[in-house]
């Protein structure tokens, strides 16, 4: 190989030779999971070592179902899958607690070439994969997996936090396992399913609470910079080009988004919608995708009421010690750059294997 | 004689206790106070004017709070209870309070400053002692008390209808009237004054009958044949819904307040205790009484039990007593 | 046949008596001791249990659970709970349950697994169904019901200690083992399988005499011993902090669960009713019963008497039966 071209190859060289940095999704799939599922996956940079489900968007059950779709529509039946907890901790014990929430918020609709895309179905529109769930529990798999002496794991949370929650309340100890917990969820200016909380926290708050403070690192994306890397239609139209399962499912739900959005909770900037989940994933393999961030003290309020689930931040001078990393912006441009680089790569990628095969 | 404030929220059994404070000539009535609670405050103070100007009273009756000190601020507060099926007697509705008591509409006028300040305006030129009797929500009494503390020399006692604790009502845990306004009961308790809870476990041992109902007829006075009115319908609901140990009888709970302040020894079982509210959740309006041996302070009286014959002797004497006679 | 049990224990003066009772019964087929947080903090419950089980030379292996409740601290929103003195009796100071139970030091170690996660899968692959005995706070309890809720489809019963209707030692209005932990009572109380619940009511009932305790030291066991020593610590603190109707004489809570599943006629008024927990402020880890006349569903078993002669010889049977002298 020519000295030139291999010193102008080198850094891409050392990004690929580098060991891959190795993940566990916890998700409620959902579309924006789904779509933070099939990234994770086609990255080269990420190993997924496991994926736990959790309720949230819809029934255990179902997102369980969901996240084996997701990952079978980029052709993995191989990252095994532990079906997490069906409701929150403790939140239910407390018929007071259950306050009704407004659901057209969380299901909007949309026609694409006269096909209705949801934006939080049940269960999504792909094919039903071969492969089964495993038997042991998100929690349990937890514990024995951050137990182990192990390399650290890094956690991707998009959904409620119960499996987390449970699994440091039968042993703390297990915050020494984890490199990174990066975390969807809470609102600082933003909220989404009640005038303060956002969805996730508000499912389940003392697991919110009980993982924010568990001594990990953390980094929060709040709904504050989802909405603020919400995506355009030029977005949606670059990824949609791309054709791949992964770019036209992200593609539809970007539409069914940016649709439903306009209808129920319209943004500043119109016609766009935010991929909130799919943003820790891109943070992952660009933490430039995140354009604010800050050192923050924050719990979650587990009191019942009108504050119940939210994201509280201490913004006093003398505020408490900072217990995570605090995002509240970030760059939709990079962001849909992410997702188009992971997608041709693996596009790219799979034509190789299909040309080398045919050789 | 002893001078009484009635706090009430009418009410079936809070118009029976109206009249026998009104016709106790141990009793002197300062004023009658509304409060929400089995109804709404319109309602209740509507009701509470019918029932004075039926035994044509000159007695001045305030309009009290609107609504709980606090309660109601809490979306996961507000109350939740199931509708209740409604009795059908005889073609008619039955419930344990009607929207309106069925006697002639109001003409006269309720006073023109609230409760509240009534309380303090009173209490801060009364020269004798009063004892406050609250058989509603004790909302008033509190907002009064927060007003100004330096009146409480001249409570002689606060008797108050409320609480349970081998019996509730309104969840496993409460009695209504506590149960709707529990940090004002909170409050009440430990304010430092004699306070004196005559419960459910007092009220239901102290029950009136059918028969009952029959003497106050027999009287032949509008008391009487209105508190029996009152009784049967109660009557009707309990059997219904919360069949008591006697049958064919009702707890007529707030009237036994008064005839507690006309003859103590109708209360049974009077224990000092520690008593706490509960707030929230399940124990919400809880009366929780400290049953240790290591108990904590003890800050007020609880009536356990109550005798029902002379209860009903002391009604009968009083409703004797009017002078306007019945049909 | 005898009963497949699990103990959940926080070991303590008590629990130890309901350990030896549960491991020498020839009716109760002791599966596995979970430890928790509780009378004292998880260090010592765990090693006491190990104490106790090495001593009495059994094989049974011990499961470490949880060091704090599920989530009750997670907020200032709980009452303080008042630490009662310590008792002077002849110069010597008494707790209820010391920090070491007096015995050598444990020849075995607790198994790696946590105690949560122990229930979660033996249950799933149980193939018999097996009685919970729980006598300490409840969160692994809580913790492996939130995980698994299908593992009470292998539990035969679940035996609480814990709880108080018209009896409380915590608070004016809870039981310490339910107010440590209020959220993992009421999962436990709402899970669906057979709950029976042996509060204060039952346990003061059936309390433990000098004369009691005489009757155990003649047995002349190891185990007849420890627990007159345990009785006899529990008794002065009864004495001076809660006597009870019957002079000189300790509830032996924990035990008495134990005995109740070995012969269930040792409760001698057990009503089914609707139970819940309360959770917050006044009222934070009650046990409340809906006595009204029109309950709740009716979700559990509440005991209100126990017949303590019995008691006491279901103690003394098995005593009898431990070799170690």
């Amino acid at each position: 190989m020519p000295r030139l071209c291999r010193g102008i190859c080198q850094p891409a060289e050392r990004v690929w030779k580098m060991e891959p940095k190795r993940i566990v999704l916890d998700v409620d799939t959902g579309t924006d999971d789904a779509i933070a599922l099939m990234t994770a996956l086609l990255a080269p940079q990420l190993k997924v070592e496991a994926i736990c489900t959790v309720h949230g968007n819809t029934t255990v059950e179902n997102t369980t179902a969901n996240t084996l779709k997701a990952a079978y529509a980029v052709g993995r039946t191989d990252v095994p899958v532990y079906p997490g907890a069906a409701g929150p901790m403790v939140k239910r014990l407390i018929p007071s607690r259950a306050i009704p929430v407004p659901e057209p918020i969380l299901s909007g609709t949309a026609q694409i070439d006269g096909v209705t895309v949801a934006m939080n179905p049940d269960e999504l529109p792909l094919p039903v994969s071969p492969q089964q769930a495993e038997d042991q529990p998100a929690a349990v798999w937890y514990l024995s997996r951050l137990r182990s002496a192990q390399k650290k794991a890094t956690i991707v949370a998009t959904g409620a936090l119960t499996n987390l929650g449970l699994a440091l309340a039968i042993d703390p100890g297990i915050a020494d396992g984890i490199e990174e917990i990066v975390i969807m969820g809470g609102g600082v200016k933003k909220s989404n399913i009640t005038a303060s909380a956002e969805a996730n926290f508000f499912k389940d708050p003392e697991a919110a609470a009980i993982v924010l403070g568990c001594g990990a690192p953390i980094t929060l994306c709040t709904l504050d910079a989802t909405h603020s890397c919400a995506l355009t239609r030029e977005h949606e139209l670059k990824i949609r080009k791309i054709g791949t399962p992964a770019a036209v499912f992200t593609a539809n739900d970007i539409h069914a988004r940016r649709e439903s959005y306009a209808r129920l909770q319209p943004l500043e900037r119109a016609g766009t919608a935010p991929i909130h989940d799919a943003l820790c994933v891109a943070y992952l393999l660009d933490p430039s995708v995140l354009t604010q961030v800050e050192d923050a003290c924050c719990t979650v309020d587990c009191s019942a009421g009108i504050s119940e689930g939210r994201l509280q931040v201490d913004t006093r001078y003398f505020k408490g010690k900072c217990n995570l990393k605090l995002a509240t912006q970030a760059d939709p441009d990079r962001m849909c750059d992410i997702l188009v680089s992971v997608f041709e790569k693996a596009k790219s990628a799979k034509e190789r294997g299909k040309v080398q095969s045919a050789v | 004689m002893r001078k009484i404030i009635l706090d009430v929220d009418t009410g079936s059994d809070d118009a029976v206790a109206i009249m026998a404070a009104i016709l106790s000539p141990d009793i002197q009535l300062e004023a009658v106070c509304s409060v929400d609670g089995n109804k709404d405050i319109d309602k209740t103070t509507e009701n509470t004017l019918r029932v004075v100007q039926l035994l044509g009273s000159d007695v001045p009756v305030y309009r009290g709070c609107r609504a709980p000190l606090v309660k109601f601020l809490c979306p996961d507060r507000l109350p939740r209870r199931g509708e209740s099926k409604p009795i059908v007697k005889d073609g008619k509705v039955i419930q344990m309070h009607a929207d309106y008591l069925d006697i002639p509409a109001a003409e006269i006028k309720e006073q023109p400053i609230s409760a509240p300040e009534f309380y303090v305006q009173y209490l801060r030129q009364a020269t004798e002692p009063v004892t406050i009797v609250a058989v509603g929500p004790l909302t008033n009494v509190a907002m009064a008390l927060m007003m100004d503390g330096t009146v409480m020399d001249k409570i002689e006692e606060i008797v108050i209808m409320g609480g349970g604790y081998n019996i509730t009502n309104v969840t496993p845990t409460a009695e209504f009237n506590i149960w709707h306004d529990p940090e004002a009961a909170q409050f009440i308790v430990h304010c430092g004054a004699k306070v004196t809870l005559v419960p459910l476990d007092a009220t239901h041992a102290a029950c009136i009958t059918l028969d009952d109902c029959e003497r106050f007829r027999k009287l032949g006075t509008v008391s009487g044949d209105f508190a029996a009115a009152l009784c049967e319908q109660r009557i009707a609901v309990h059997d219904d819904s919360q069949p008591l140990a006697v049958p064919h009888a009702a707890a007529v709970h707030d009237a036994l307040c008064i005839a507690y302040l006309i003859d103590p020894t109708v209360l049974k079982d009077v224990r000092e205790v520690h008593c706490d509210i509960g707030f929230r959740d399940f124990s919400e309006g809880q009366t929780i009484l400290d049953p240790r041996y290591y108990t904590e302070e003890k800050n007020c009286r609880f009536a356990f039990d109550g005798d029902r014959f002379k209860f009903v002797d002391i009604l009968c004497d009083l409703f004797a007593r009017d002078k306007k006679s019945g049909r | 046949m005898a009963t497949k049990v699990i103990l959940d224990v926080d070991t303590g003066s008590d629990d130890a008596v309901a350990i030896m009772t549960a491991a020498l019964s020839p009716d109760i087929d002791l599966v596995a001791v979970c430890t928790v947080w509780g009378n004292r903090p998880i260090e010592n419950t765990t090693d006491n249990t190990l104490r106790l089980i090495s001593a009495l030379g059994v094989d049974v292996p011990v499961y470490k659970g949880c060091d704090t409740a599920m989530v009750k601290y997670l907020t200032n929103d709980y009452v303080e709970n008042k630490e009662r003195p310590v008792v002077m009796y002849n110069g010597k100071a008494f707790t209820m349950h010391s920090e070491h139970l007096d015995l050598p030091e444990p020849k075995i170690a607790p198994q790696d697994v946590p105690a949560a996660c122990f229930y979660v899968d033996y249950l799933r692959h149980a193939k018999e169904k097996v009685t919970l005995i729980p006598v300490g706070p409840l969160t692994n309890l809580g913790l492996a019901l939130r995980i698994a809720p299908d593992i009470v489809e292998n539990i035969e019963q679940i035996v609480v200690m814990g709880g108080g209707s018209k009896i409380t030692n915590c608070n004016p209005w809870s039981e310490s083992n339910i107010w440590h932990d209020p959220e993992a009572a009421q999962i436990v109380a709402e899970c669906g399988a057979k709950v029976v619940w042996v509060p204060l009511d039952a346990t003061h009932r059936a309390c433990i005499t000098m004369d009691d305790c005489k009757r155990f030291r003649e047995i002349g066991t190891f185990s007849a011993n420890f627990a007159a020593g345990q009785c006899e610590q529990r008794i002065i603190v009864h004495n001076a902090q809660q006597p009870l109707d019957i002079p000189d004489a300790a509830a032996v809570h924990d035990a008495l669960c134990v005995a109740y599943v070995i012969d269930p006629t040792v409760i001698t008024d057990l009503r089914h009713c609707h139970i819940e927990i309360g959770l917050s402020g006044y009222g934070e880890g009650q046990t409340i019963v809906d006595q009204r006349a029109y309950p709740l569903e009716k979700n559990g078993y509440f005991a209100y008497d126990a017949d303590r002669f019995k008691f006491v010889d279901i103690l003394c049977d098995c005593f009898k039966r431990d070799k170690q002298k």
